[in-house]
């Protein structure tokens, strides 16, 4: 995290998401909520479709900062409100871009950062920020 | 606070799937793969007589993590939920649940926070 200052962007990442990383995610979570991939299932809970776990735009959103970061265990804080649920259709892929910005930086080199999650230009995350500390 | 989990491995080969589905290189666990062992706690709110929860009546509302120390292959992982609130509302009830997570060893690993909306039945009226 050289040049650490508040307003230092984070590199953008995009990430297209299909039905498959769906199940990937899924099957790597043991997260078997039928609404991640079954449309009936889905619409039964007010949802227009099988849509992306939360939690897997949430760990997409955070690997990048980890990446940003020098590593996963300099996250100590971290954490988003999911305000839009993420429709996957069954033979298309949908776009995921990931953005940040540091908008704060402790005495002791602990950063802030606000993440701005959006799908087809939408945020999808909501409050989205990371606290990291430094190496 | 509900009953722990019953300890679960922490492995290499876990770890590296879980880090390919986030799109995090192999190694070092991705930093929301603890919540893979909170949401085993949650089983302890499905099975619980006074409340009416089901995973599949559940939607996500928002998610936070405060992570003491990492997870390394070898750990053995336990997991403890509180509901520290829950609001009925028309529709969907709203709930927070922290879970707290520990290796057997009794080291923290963190708290996971998560607000969770769960649908109402549906009515035995429709059938």
């Amino acid at each position: 995290m050289s040049d650490l200052a508040p307003g230092l962007r984070l590199p953008a990442r995009t990430v297209m998401l299909t039905r498959a990383d769906l199940a990937a995610y899924g099957a790597a979570s043991g997260d078997s909520n039928p609404i991640h991939a079954d449309d009936a299932a889905a619409q039964a809970v007010g949802l227009p479709g099988v849509v992306a776990h939360g939690m897997l735009t949430l760990g997409r959103a955070m690997a990048v900062v980890a990446e940003f970061a020098g590593g996963p265990d300099r996250l100590v804080e971290f954490g988003a409100r999911f305000i839009r649920p993420v429709p996957v259709p069954a033979d298309g892929v949908v776009d995921l871009m990931i953005e940040g910005t540091v908008t704060a930086v402790d005495e002791d080199g602990t950063a802030e950062i606000d993440l701005t999650v959006t799908s087809s230009g939408a945020k999808v995350l909501g409050m989205a920020t990371a606290r990291v500390r430094p190496s | 606070m509900f009953p722990a989990t019953a300890p679960s491995p922490v492995t290499a080969e876990a770890i590296d799937a879980f880090n390919a589905a986030v799109g995090a290189p192999p190694g070092a666990a991705a930093p929301t793969y603890p919540f893979t062992f909170a949401v085993q706690a949650w089983q302890a709110l499905f099975d619980a007589d006074d409340l009416d929860i089901e995973l599949h009546r559940l939607v996500h509302a928002d998610q936070r993590f405060s992570i003491r120390r990492p997870l390394v292959p070898g750990d053995e992982v336990v997991a403890q939920a509180t509901l520290t609130d829950l609001r009925p509302a028309p529709g969907a009830d709203r709930l927070v649940v922290a879970t707290e997570i520990r290796t057997t060893a009794g080291d923290l690993v963190g708290v996971a926070t998560s607000t969770l909306l769960c649908s109402h039945r549906p009515s035995e009226a429709d059938g």
